[in-house]
């Protein structure tokens, strides 16, 4: 986990219920951002006027391992609620991947096409904010700490968006989960 | 107590399946098992001669010109499937499982590595020392040369395509192609492989001329072929704990009411 490996070089390794509260806070809000919507089909909407970025979780990412291969539709194509926009290959397996709304796509990112890795890569190494001489002092490392979720609660939603939609019925966001439910979903 | 979970499996390995009719019943059966009108299914067969080209397959995989194969009888399709380009063929075991993985809880993942690991315990049962799970490299190797391939899609949840274990196959055949994506890496079978470790005793051909079917059947060692699909639908079944799997006819894959 990197955040474990994160705090561990960082000095807390003789502090190792510290670094396992960071690992087990780092499960907790590293998967799920509370701004987003969710689809049980584990992908996300994030609303921004009246388009809608989409891309799809940190749970899913997981559960197809690496990615090799992501196909995206042309601008200008409509997506539909509930069905294929795309498909991700990991492992030998093609997996569709199916919009949470419907509407014109206005832009991909082409970045994942390129580098279909980036769907997996956790950015947490390289957007670290401080490198700080840990003394054993437990409030020093717990503030460490706090920062250290702030920033990883920024990705790998950002860069690993797949496309943006003008939405035709922004109703359908209502449909979606919120990142609690999402949770709750992932867990079954 | 653990639900029951069935399995339904169609073996169809007495004949040679042309490529084509095989997609357009395994588009049928996802379409039902979405609906829920039919169970979890395993078809298990053999192709007529074919080469298919997954996703990121191209015709650069191909080391003999397309149209000059079509001409000596393979055919040649694209599929949309994960994975490159690879042949199917007479002495090949071809399983493909459709079936629900979001009710089997498994993403990608855990479903290919079930194939994987499936296939690896099937040659086990011959003596055969195969490992899977390898990153990077998906599918079964025996050292640095590989026995069984993969290549699957996953469309609402439901799985189709799958794997092949090459049993007796021709596998000068892959000649032809850049397999899988992977040139400097051989090919071999469970026949290859028992023939190296001096144990193999059923006498078997290599595969005859690609168009005529009756000829390359019996050119294929069917008492290997069959000991191979009883282990991999038993190996299957295994590592996705299937507690009730039924052996079915062709004529029971689809509902009644289907054309």
């Amino acid at each position: 986990m990197a955040l474990r490996r994160f705090a561990v070089q960082f000095g807390l390794r003789a502090q190792a219920p510290v670094a396992d509260l960071a690992a087990s806070w780092g499960r907790a809000f590293a998967t799920v951002l509370p701004e987003l919507k969710y689809a049980k089909s584990h992908e996300w909407a994030k609303p921004q006027g009246d388009v809608a970025v989409v891309g799809i979780s940190d749970h899913a990412q997981g559960e197809l391992g690496d990615v090799v291969y992501v196909e995206l539709p042309e601008v200008g194509a409509t997506v539909t609620k509930g069905e294929t926009f795309g498909v991700v290959e990991s492992v030998k397996a093609a997996s569709d991947v199916y919009s949470p709304i419907s509407g014109e796509v206005v832009e991909i990112n082409q970045a994942l096409v390129d580098e279909p890795a980036k769907v997996n890569s956790s950015p947490y190494e390289d957007r670290w904010m401080i490198k700080v001489k840990l003394s054993n002092t437990n409030s020093f490392s717990l503030l460490l700490l706090l920062l250290l979720l702030l920033q990883v609660n920024s990705s790998p939603y950002e860069d690993g968006w797949m496309i943006k939609v003008k939405l035709s019925n922004s109703g359908e966001l209502g449909d979606l989960l919120d990142s609690s439910a999402y949770e709750a979903h992932c867990q079954h | 107590m653990p639900a029951s979970k069935s399995l339904r499996v169609c073996s169809l390995t007495h004949k040679l399946v042309r490529y084509l009719p095989s997609v357009e019943l395994q588009t049928l059966l996802e379409e039902h098992r979405k609906e829920g009108t039919v169970g979890d299914t395993l078809l298990v067969l053999q192709h007529a001669p074919v080469f298919t080209v997954g996703k990121r397959g191209s015709a650069q995989d191909f080391h003999t010109d397309p149209e000059e194969l079509r001409r000596t009888g393979f055919e040649i399709y694209s599929v949309p499937r994960g994975g490159e380009t690879t042949y199917h063929g007479p002495g090949q075991l071809v399983a493909y499982p459709i079936i629900n993985l979001r009710q089997l809880g498994l993403g990608a993942r855990a479903f290919v590595e079930g194939l994987e690991d499936a296939m690896v315990q099937a040659a086990g049962c011959f003596g055969i020392e195969a490992r899977g799970r390898v990153p990077g490299k998906t599918g079964v190797w025996v050292g640095e040369c590989k026995i069984g391939a993969v290549g699957v899609r996953i469309s609402h949840g439901i799985s189709s395509h799958g794997v092949a274990l090459n049993v007796t196959t021709d596998l000068s055949h892959y000649r032809h192609i850049v397999p899988c994506g992977t040139p400097d890496k051989e090919v071999t079978s469970v026949q290859r492989e028992l023939q190296q470790a001096g144990t193999y005793v059923e006498a078997g051909g290599e595969g005859g001329d690609a168009a005529k079917d009756d000829a390359l059947l019996q050119d294929t060692a069917p008492n290997l072929l069959k000991e191979a699909e009883q282990h991999l639908v038993r190996c299957i079944a295994g590592v996705y704990g299937y507690t009730d799997v039924q052996d079915i006819v062709e004529e029971q894959l689809l509902p009644t009411t289907a054309r």
